[in-house]
This record gives structure tokens, sequence and C-alpha cells, in this order.
């Protein structure tokens, strides 16, 4: 099944050296414009550097705070009394707070109008624009991974915490294939090992510049995330104004006749799609949006339209020490009444991990500082569609990705990476109480090295960090205040997705390294005995040597794996490998599936099914690759053998 | 050219000129570097400027003056993965506005179109090799990546490039 073209290592070098040197030569002709000359620059900087000594006489506060202090401190409370409990808690115990002394007080309040939320705004990141806002450091999404349920005999969406449903691309009911196109689509397949039969494709509203993000089902229902790019010209008073801006929409359509979907309702948010969750009927949509701050406050628009209304001030959250201008929106949206927003509550800030527990929506967001990177959380309640905002903490370092938290009866778990001042990276492990204060931490874990994946059960976490070897560490969380390292397995390589995998067993996807040079060698498959977290111990591993990048080890929705149904599978470079595990004779390779040598595989260069936009998924024996150009059957009973094919574009 | 550590020394003190000095040096890179993760000139220039407005505000935590280029490139990438997030949300496209220069190679400009149609992530990985000079392992640490991933990133990118152009 695995034919590779054979091309010798030195040839590929040469030609890939050859080709740098042709970018490089085509970006000689790019001049920096006339604003970024080096004079041009000096005249900016002397401006501002006499502005902020100015500034800083008037006000008496030291330059460097100025700077970045903006961005570096952050605290919210609920109410001042909280607030106050909270502070003086920390006084307590210095050590193991996370920079406390720097937060001030400041409550997480809502906006009392928007003229509010505009000074602040506006002063934070438009008055002075060299200023700035100190680094406003974003790290793009390293996706998550995790849980599949396996509801009756099919897969689900691998999800992060049981019963908080995520939203994908292409999602079964063990009858049913339904598939997202990036076309704007929604294609409707009936599944059948041998013939698999395209039911109905239905081309969803919103235009051609439709971006189709995800779905969710629910029974007969189907609820599709959709964005479109709005512009629009208003007039007052004789001046024209463009404006324009990405609006989400939560569309959920009947599925009762499998041929033809029909629009039940929908609902349309200001910003861009997020993420979402789901639990019961309720969905919850959480979307980033832009506000327009012109030089005065009437010229701009700062409230987000949430199904054509404007979002009232006081549902805003405005923090005092501001490190974005974007909102985050939060919305419910009841699927028995799809037309309908039942909630809506906004937060100034920007995200970098969203973690939705069965009661709570935690928002991490990274921020630079002048003591280097931390993370800010905020913790909205959610319950029926309503949504509060309860509490928000700060902890220094910054996460890996969702995993990296974890709540567990009521306490807030998470690891973090962080930097000291001679940019020694360190590792740490907190424990954050229901008002997010910090209750014990496990501080200056390995040194020089890099938490990879990390995952939690009960009283019990375990994460990964990496430097040249994999230290899995296991962690008693039982008592919060007193966490405590149990064990501490060094293996090679590393894992970057950790999944519990039957009764004991914690298994870990990632990658063989060369010990001595850190360098990756292979895709690792590792199985962990976790009986005793004391003395966990690598019961078995599969190293394939061919592999070098996994994508879908960033991305756990596009992971498929159900340990009940002892499968798993995920895309890697341009293939699909399916694996299983027996207990006496560790790890089974099920399949290769290569799209390369496949004509249908690729076009022009580009592979047609990965994880960006493909699935596997499973229904009774039968395993099914799932994609926008086809979808192939396996019998999972016969070595995987192809079954049937169906598809669904001319290639 | 004065001595880089003297140069840093006085951008500390606030000295804009020896800040000026020291970016002449770079400014060609930071901004190709900027124009190739972005693509939009616009919004090259805003990146740089905003990163020059960081860097000089936060020279002093600079330790190092050697390091004086990474850690530009470093504030700068922040600055343009920043952006790149927020195209991610908005999907704009570009296309017809790369700049025009004499330099007008047909030649060039294929080369750079099919740069530009590359993937954010496999241009910012490439722009850092390219423009900033960073080791795949710099590359790796910036993005919190392995570095094997930011090679093989890199070379499926540039397959990616060599089937576009040929």
């Amino acid at each position: 099944m695995e034919t590779k073209k054979i091309e010798s290592l030195e040839q590929k070098e040469k030609k890939e050296a050859e080709l740098l040197d042709r970018i490089r030569r085509s970006a000689q002709g790019a001049v920096p414009p006339e604003s970024l000359q080096p004079e041009k620059i000096e005249g900016l900087l002397s401006d501002a550097a006499i502005e902020s000594r100015k500034r800083q006489k008037k006000k008496g506060i030291s330059s460097l705070s100025r700077w970045v202090g903006a961005a570096a401190v952050l605290a919210f409370a609920v109410t001042a009394l909280w607030q106050t409990g909270r502070l003086s808690k920390e006084t307590e115990s210095p050590d193991r707070v996370t920079q406390a002394d720097r937060r001030e007080s400041s409550a997480l309040a809502f906006a009392s109008d928007y003229q509010e939320v505009y000074d602040a705004l506006y002063e934070t990141f438009y008055q002075e624009p060299a200023a700035g806002s100190g680094a406003g450091y974003v790290t793009l999404e390293m996706a998550a991974k995790d849980t599949a349920a396996s509801l009756g005999n099919y897969s689900s969406t691998n999800i992060q915490e049981p019963g908080v449903e995520e939203a994908d691309l292409v999602k079964t009911d063990g009858t049913w294939i339904y598939l997202l196109g990036e076309d704007g689509t929604l294609t409707i397949v009936k599944a059948d090992p041998k013939e698999p039969v395209l039911e109905s494709v239905l081309t969803l509203e919103g235009g051609p510049e439709l971006q189709v993000h995800e779905c969710y089902l629910d029974g007969d229902r189907l609820s599709v995330i959709t964005s479109t790019q709005s512009a629009s010209l208003s007039e007052e008073e004789g001046v024209y104004q463009m404006e324009s801006g990405t609006q989400t929409t939560l569309s959920t359509y009947d599925l009762s006749d499998r041929s033809q979907p029909v629009l039940m309702g929908s609902v349309t948010q200001d910003g861009s799609y997020e993420t979402s969750r789901k639990t019961g009927d309720y969905l919850y949509l959480f979307t980033s949006y832009a506000p327009r701050i012109a030089d005065t406050w009437e010229a701009s628009d700062l409230s987000p339209r949430v199904n054509g209304a404007a979002l009232d001030a006081g549902s805003v959250y405005l923090p005092e020490h501001l490190n974005t201008d974007s909102y985050l929106v939060l919305s419910s949206v009841s699927l028995e009444d799809p037309d309908t927003v039942l909630d809506t509550k906004a937060l100034v800030s920007g995200t970098t991990n969203f973690y939705v527990s069965a009661e709570n929506i935690y928002i991490a967001n990274e921020v630079q500082g002048d003591a280097g990177v931390s993370t800010e959380l905020v913790k909205f309640r959610y319950e029926d569609g309503a949504i509060t905002g309860t509490a928000a903490g700060l902890v220094k370092g910054s996460l890996n990705n969702s995993f990296s938290m974890s709540e567990y009866e009521g306490f807030l778990r998470l690891v973090s990476t962080y930097y000291d001042e001679d940019w020694n990276e360190y590792n740490a492990l907190f424990i954050l109480d229901e008002t997010l204060s910090p209750a014990g931490s496990i501080q200056d874990l390995a040194k020089g090295e890099t938490i990879r994946s990390a995952r939690f059960l009960g009283d019990t976490g375990y994460f990964v960090t990496f430097r040249q070897t994999d230290p899995l560490f296991s962690v008693d969380l039982s008592d919060p205040e007193n966490p405590r390292i149990l064990g501490e397995l060094k293996v090679t390589g590393f894992s970057s997705y950790l999944h519990f995998y039957g009764e004991d067993a914690l298994l870990g996807l990632g990658y063989e390294a060369d010990e001595e040079t850190g360098a990756v060698t292979g895709l690792k498959l590792s199985m962990f005995d976790v009986s005793d977290p004391e003395n966990v111990t690598e019961k078995d591993r599969l190293i394939l040597s061919g592999v070098t990048w996994c994508a879908s080890l960033d991305d756990y929705k596009s992971i498929l794996i159900d340990p009940e149904k002892n499968v798993f599978g995920f895309f890697c470079d341009s293939r699909y490998l399916v694996f299983s595990y027996q207990e006496d004779q560790g790890f089974q390779t099920e399949l290769i599936y290569d799209f390369y040598p496949d004509q249908m595989g690729s076009q022009g260069g580009n592979v047609l099914m990965d994880e960006s936009n493909s699935r596997g998924l499973y229904i009774g024996d039968t395993l099914y690759l799932a994609g926008p150009s086809c979808v192939i059957a396996f019998d999972m009973e016969q070595d995987f053998q192809e079954t049937g094919r169906l598809w669904l574009k001319e290639n | 050219m004065e001595h880089l550590t003297e140069l840093v020394c006085q951008a500390k003190t606030g000295d804009a000129h020896a800040f000026a000095l020291l970016y002449q040096e770079i400014y060609l890179d930071l901004y190709r570097f900027a124009l190739y993760t972005l693509r939009h000139p616009q919004d090259a220039e805003d990146a740089v400027g905003e990163a020059v407005a960081d860097a000089f505000s936060q020279i002093r935590s600079l330790k190092e003056a050697a390091a004086f280029r990474a850690w530009m490139f470093r504030i700068l990438t922040a600055k343009c993965r920043r952006k790149l997030k927020e195209y991610g949300k908005k999907t704009v496209e570009l296309e017809e506005s790369l700049p025009q220069e004499d330099r007008d190679w047909s030649e060039d400009l294929d080369v750079r179109r099919a740069f530009f149609a590359l993937p954010q992530e496999e241009r910012l990985i490439l722009s850092l090799h390219l423009f900033a000079g960073y080791s795949s392992r710099e590359t790796g640490r910036l993005l919190g990546l392995p570095a094997g991933t930011v090679r093989s990133r890199q070379s499926r990118a540039l397959r990616r490039m060599e089937q576009l152009l040929s």
C-alpha cells in the first residue's frame, strides 16, 4: 500500500536550497515604505520618548509600568468584597502566588455604558500609538486533544470534557454521515460498507463568501456554524461611512427528510468564530468582535450586535487592565427555539485557550508583561443558557493547550510553562479554588523543558515535558493545597496527546526523538501503565520511523479514538493511520492508507483528504474515511480491506 | 557603524538615534519578513512599526546586545502572529495588493505568488528561516514546535511551492 517516491536526500536538499534562494531573490524588490525608513523611525521614537517623559511627570508613574504595565497586570473580582478577601489571602502566602503583588484591585464589573468602554479602549490603545499596549502576545492556537465518547455502535467527535459536546466538520449518527464542505455545502451520505450513497447536498445560506466552520448533530437537528464578511455604507449628515465586519451565524436544520434538510431558524452575532460547546439542548457560541474605535466616541462603534440588536453595555465585562481591543462575545441558544438568543455576555479580552467543564467556561488569555508571559483566566458559570461571569485570576506562564486545564470538584488545575529572568524554561502546576484564587502549586519543575501534553483524571494529573527525553509526571491532586509529584517516568521522545485507554492505561501519541539532540526521528505510540501512579511504566511502544509530523496530534478533534472499540486513527502527512492495542501483543497497525499514490488523493499537489477537511469514523465494523472528495469504507473485521467508495467530486 | 553593545547601551537610555542605527542594519529584512509572512504591504508596515515602538520601549529587557537582531524578530513575529490570527478569522484575500516595483521580473513575481499561496504557518516558518536567519531549532522554540516538525513543515512548504511553480 505504501509506495514512496525515491529521491535521494542530497537531491532534495539541493532542490530546497535552490528554491530558498529564489524566494530570497524575489524579496529583494520589496522596498519598505517611507514611514519605515530609519530616519522617520528615529523621529517618531524621539517624539514618543519626549511624550512619555512628560506623561510620567504628570502622572508620576514609573516608565516601565507605563509601557508594559497594562499588558502585564490583570485581575478581576466579581465584587470589591470578594477581591479584598482574595488579596489578603494572597498576601499570606506570597511565594505560592504568581505575581500576586502585581495584582491591583479591579473588578470583573460590567461597563456602565459604551462611553466607558470607549474611553478605556481609546486610552489604552489609540491615544498614543507609539506607546503601544506592551507586546500583545497571542500564540497561534495549538489545538488540543481528547475523549471520544462511544454512544451506540459508532464513533463520535473526540472531545475534552465528558458531557460537553464539541462541534466538528463531520458527524455521524450511525446511519448517516454528515459532511461540511469549504464550498459552503452540507453533504449527507447514507453509510453502507459496500456502497455509500449520496443522499443530498445542501448549499448553506450565506452566499459565495460563506465560511463554513463546524456543526453539531442532535437527533434530527443539525446546527451549522458559518460566518460571513459584511460591508455596508451608512450616511450621516452627508458623510459616508464604510462599515465592515464578520458575522457568525448558527443555523439549525430539520433533518426529518434527509433528502431535503429544512432551515428551522438561525441566530447571528458579530465577530469571528472562536469556538462553541453544547450541553443538552443548549448551544454556546463564542466569537471575537473588533469594535471600531475612532477619534471620537460618537464616530466609534462599540456594541456588538446579536441577532440584530446591539448588546447592552450592562452585559459587557470591562477589566481594568486591557490587553487587547477586541471582545469575546458569548451567547447561548436553545435548540428548541433556534431563532432566539437566550443570553449574551461580552468580555473585553483576547483568548488563547478555551476550556469548558460541565458547569463553567474558562477563558485563558496569554499576555506578555515585563515579568514575562502570564495567563489571565476568567470564569463564567453557565446553566440552561444563562451565562454569568463569576471569577478571574492570573497564573504565570503559558498554557500548552486546553488540556492544560481541568476542573474537578470546584478546583481548576492547570499546568504552565514559563521563563525565568535568564530565559530558563520551567514548568508549574497550579490549583485554583472556585474564585480562581491560588490554593496550591508546584513550581520550578523540569528546568529547560516545555510541557507538551497533559491529562487529568479525578485526583491524579499527568503531564509530559520535553527537551531530549520525555518525563511523564504523575501528580497527586487530592489535597488541593498540597499537590505532590508522585512519579516521573523518563522515556525517549515525547507525547503530544494523552488519552486514557481503558482502565489503568494511558495512551501517548507523539514523536520519538534522538536522545542526544532531541531531533524528531519518528512517530511514537506509548502505552503507559498507570495502575500505580507512583510507578508509572511504559509497557508498550511502537515507533514508525518514516514519519516526521502528524498534524492530527495538534488537532484533537481530527483523532478517532475509542478505547472500548479498541481502535484509534489519525492523519499523518498524507496518510491515515489506524491502530489497535492488545494487552499481550502490544500495538497493532491496522491500516496505513496512503493518499499520494492514489489518483484521487492528490490534485495539483494538494492532498484532498487531510486533518483540516476530513475525518475517520466507524459505524459497526466499518471504518469510513470521509472528506470533501469521497467517502471510503473499510472492513474492520477483514484486515481493513476497502469495501466501497463514493465519489463526491469529479476529479 | 559603532559597536553593537555600545549602541544597545545608548538605546537603553532612551537614545532614539542609537536605536535607529541598530534598526537601520536590519530593517530591510524586518520588512521583507513581515511582507512575506502577512502578504499585505500595509499590514507589514504596521507590524514593523508596532514592533519597533514596542522594542524601543522594552529595550531595557534585552540582556545580550548580540541578540538584538533575534530579539527584534521575536517581537515582530508576535505582531505578525497576532495579525495572522485575525486573518484566520476574517479570511481577507489580497492578491492584487502586491507592491509593484521596477524589478518586476516575472520570475520573481511567480515565486512570490507561489510563496503567498502557502498556508500562514508555512509562510511564517519559511520567513523566519529566510529573513530572520533562524535555525529550525530556534524557530521551534519560538513557535513551540519540535525542531523536526519545523523542518518537515519547511520541506512540505517547499514541495508545495515547487508544484505551484512547475
